[in-house]
């Protein structure tokens, strides 16, 4: 018989850090092929793009959404150091201040909707049903973000991670991870792209 | 090992009985037959389908089905045998054997797994409602635009086809998943990855392109639902959309998908090869790196399903040198199966029968699919007989051979009993005979110019006698595939009793009981080679973890001992979200949007429910 040994610690990412890895590729391959779409229905389309007279996307707002999340991702990023390094304090300021610059994302996006449906409807064409597609689709991933790190925070306020146990940390931030860069592409796609 | 400890770990994994236990269980073992078994159903119900087919058309001008009900069949019949039959059932295989052949005691993810079958399930039932209903998806399984959207798709038709994928898609992709990060996690020490069973790499490969390939079938559907019923552009001309965008997306899925049915089941063919060989497979590492290889240029080859469409030649020149060299990977594998052939002393039984049948069909369904990587070809055949007669070589042939192969092989270890090996023979003969009269003859019917989808066709036309013969081969591969049905039910009533091992194999699957213990490996087995069961050196090890649900984790290349896992117990909760998941497409499919958004915040509230951490807090690592 074989004598084998348990290390004393735990090595290597855990496995639900691993299984959203993969969920997160998988995700983020839905929206590459989403902005292919765009793209393809932009480039076999003649004439101007946005089409039928439609102006460019306006800038302001957008940018700032996008600012917000990049803060985001930085305060996540010390919500995990602090669970990792036992810092309570750091994990609870830093969930709290993710979820309320992602809710502050949605406010603006849905001022953003409001403003744009009175001249663009996702019915109109297929510029603005990809428009609509898209940003939809990317802002459901930040409610499902929000809804993920609301249930952590909750777990965190009863002292779930407060020792070695914070996967569900690790894990909640990589997703909020994504959910900002994948915005980038979007960004640039569907707000910088047409001004090109 | 002692005594006392071993009746620990078997008090750790007893499962309680019940109904709850049973709707609720987690077992790998038990989700994997149900697999098997639902998908086998499935089977069933597109044999049916065909049958009418073959019936409708084996003479001129009959009328056993109208022509909605016969673009209704051939519509089932494809979308069954793809999504239904042939994907989950190797889900199945990979779900029963994967932990068994890399020494684990689970899926890395159990309650994921269960839930994944249930998905799988709600979206069978829920495309089949279809039909009940007179409804069923009618424009063929890949369903082009526009004739799937307004004014030429009026009823619920093309609905019950998107939405009833969506729905099945979280069950492919959570089962790919589970199965990555099963195979790069949960290996028994010593199993480094250039050990590991052909089975696992191909399962491997196979899940990788899921992760990739079906977000491409989750645009395609989810955009073409919104045009449905919301009225948004994507594929119509009018809105500013393209009808050739549908082709693009659903081939970008389509083609890897055909990788993704044939990748798993070629592993089970590099494992049933070596066994019934009696030597180890001849270049194990050209083998894993052609099965990657494959799952990779499967995304690069999808245009040759658009050559006929119209697209710029530089495009279409591009994508035939792809198809081209993807018969490179192929030609390896098959190569080094007849290596192993060669150099081994060969023991025909009926596993290894399916396997030669598989051999002879696959490479002529290859040799027709290279035919079709020249473009002046292609055009010419486009939308005839011939492909279909290519396609259920490849498909019949590279995948129902060695399912057919898998249930013969596999059925001791499941059960506990053997099959069998008369009507084992006899299932075979039958089943390769039916095929091959029932498909060559459709090669003659496509050059001869006899377009596919046709629910009749005048006499006059040269295909008489064709059709004729094809229908007579259907009925003898009905017959075969019956036999196999009763050699099942007998060797589950009388089959003698199989032991550990009835074929002296090498993987890690038949150095445990038949059936496998709740804990599939009491002492978990240390991995010397690639053929523990040969080597004489791989053994079981010390260590046993009896307390809880554990099972090891290692690293992912080297499989070094990394932690003790501690795996959940059986749970209603993957059960109830999927039961929502399936609420919230009757709410889509009827328009009743409370029931859908309802449902909806029942999902969230299961999968919140589902992710509060464990009670159990932190495994301490064993003394």
């Amino acid at each position: 018989m074989t004598t084998v040994e348990l290390p004393v610690r735990p090595i290597g990412r855990p496995t639900g850090w691993w299984g959203m890895l993969i969920v997160v590729i998988t995700e983020a391959t839905l929206f590459a092929i989403l902005l292919a779409t765009y793209f393809y229905t932009r480039f076999s389309s003649p004439g101007p793009w946005p089409p039928d007279g439609e102006p460019d996307p306006r800038l302001l707002k957008p940018v700032i959404m996008t600012l917000l999340l990049m803060a985001s991702s930085v305060t996540a990023y010390m919500a995990e150091l602090g669970s990792r390094t036992g810092n309570l304090r750091r994990l609870h300021a830093g969930l709290a201040a993710t979820f309320a610059l992602g809710l502050s994302f949605l406010i603006l996006q849905g001022f953003e909707y409001h403003e744009k449906l009175a001249e663009l409807r996702p019915s109109t064409n297929a510029y603005g049903s990809l428009f609509y597609t898209i940003t939809g689709l990317h802002g459901s991933h930040v409610i499902v973000g929000l809804l993920i790190l609301a249930w952590t925070q909750f777990f965190a306020w009863r002292g779930a991670y407060a020792s070695e146990n914070h996967v569900a940390v690790q894990v909640s931030a990589l997703y909020w991870h994504f959910v900002h860069v994948v915005w980038l592409f979007v960004f640039a796609s569907l707000y910088l792209s047409p001004r090109l | 090992m002692a005594t006392a400890e071993l009746r620990r770990l078997e008090r750790s994994w007893v499962e309680p009985h019940g109904l709850v236990a049973r709707l609720g269980t987690v077992d790998h073992k038990k989700i994997g037959v149900r697999y098997l078994v639902t998908a086998a159903v499935f089977f069933l119900a597109a044999g049916i389908e065909a049958a009418l087919m073959r019936a409708q058309l084996a003479r001129p001008d009959q009328n056993v089905l109208d022509p909605e009900q016969y673009n209704q069949v051939f519509s089932m019949h494809g979308l069954t045998m793809i999504f239904l039959f042939v994907t989950p059932m190797l889900s199945g295989f990979g779900n029963y054997l994967v932990p068994l052949m890399i020494g684990a005691r689970d899926m890395a993810f159990p309650r994921l797994n269960a839930f994944g079958y249930w998905v799988f399930l709600g979206a069978g039932l829920f495309m089949y409602s279809g039909l009940l209903i007179g409804d069923a998806p009618d424009n063929g399984w890949f369903n082009y635009a526009p004739l799937s959207i307004q004014p030429f798709s009026v009823g619920p038709n093309i609905d019950f086809y998107a939405i009833g994928l969506l729905f099945l898609g979280i069950s492919t992709t959570v089962g790919a998943v589970n199965f990555i990060v099963t195979i790069l996690k949960l290996r028994a020490p010593g199993m480094s990855i250039n050990r590991m069973p052909i089975f696992c790499w191909a399962v491997l490969a196979t899940s990788i392109s899921i992760v990739f390939a079906i977000p491409s079938l989750t645009v395609a559907t989810g955009l073409l639902e919104l045009q449905r019923a919301w009225g948004f552009h994507f594929f119509d001309t009018a809105g500013g959309g393209d009808p050739v965008l549908w082709q693009h997306l659903f081939w970008i899925f389509g083609h890897p998908d055909v990788y993704i049915i044939f990748l798993p089941a070629v592993g089970i063919v590099s494992t049933v090869i070596p066994v019934f060989s009696r030597r180890s497979l001849v270049a194990y590492d050209w083998v894993a790196l052609a099965t990657m290889a494959t799952g990779l240029l499967g995304f690069g080859v999808w245009v040759h399903h658009m050559f006929a469409v119209g697209l710029p030649q530089v495009s279409l020149t591009f994508f035939a040198a792809a198809s081209t060299i993807i018969a490179i990977p192929s030609g390896i594998q098959v190569f080094a199966w007849l290596a192993t052939m060669l150099k081994g002393a060969p023991v025909i039984r009926t596993p290894f029968l399916y396997v030669l049948g598989f051999l002879v069909t696959f490479v002529i369904g290859g040799l027709s699919g290279v035919m079709f990587a020249a473009i002046p070809f292609d055009q010419q055949v486009t939308d005839s007989y011939f492909v279909v007669a290519h396609f259920h070589y490849v498909l019949f042939g590279g995948a129902v051979f060695p399912i057919f192969a898998g249930i013969h092989y596999w059925f001791p270890k499941i059960t506990g009993r053997m099959l069998d090996e008369r009507i084992g023979q006899a299932s075979f003969w039958l089943v390769f005979v039916g095929f091959n009269l029932t498909f060559f003859p459709m090669h003659i019917a496509g050059l001869l110019g006899m377009p596919r989808r046709v629910y009749t066709y005048p006499s006059g036309m040269g295909w008489d006698v064709y059709n004729l013969l094809s229908t007579i081969g259907s009925v003898i591969l009905v017959l075969g595939t019956l036999a196999i049905l009763v050699n099942v039910v007998q060797g589950l009533a009388f089959g003698p009793p199989a032991g550990p091992d009835p074929w002296s194999a090498n993987t890690l699957e038949w150095s445990t009981s038949s059936p496998p213990p709740p804990y599939n490996f009491a002492q978990i087995p240390v991995v010397r080679s690639a053929d523990p069961g040969w080597d004489g050196l791989s053994e079981p090890s010390d260590l046993v973890l009896p307390e809880g649900h554990q099972t090891p984790a290692t690293m992912p290349l080297d499989a070094d001992l990394a932690a003790a896992l501690e795996m959940p117990s059986e749970s209603l909760v993957p059960l109830a979200a999927a039961a929502a998941i399936a609420l919230v497409c009757a709410g889509l499919i009827a328009d009743l949007y409370w029931l859908a958004i309802a449902a909806g915040v029942a999902v969230a509230l299961t999968l919140a429910f589902w992710h509060g951490p464990r009670e159990t807090g932190p495994v301490e690592p064993a003394p």
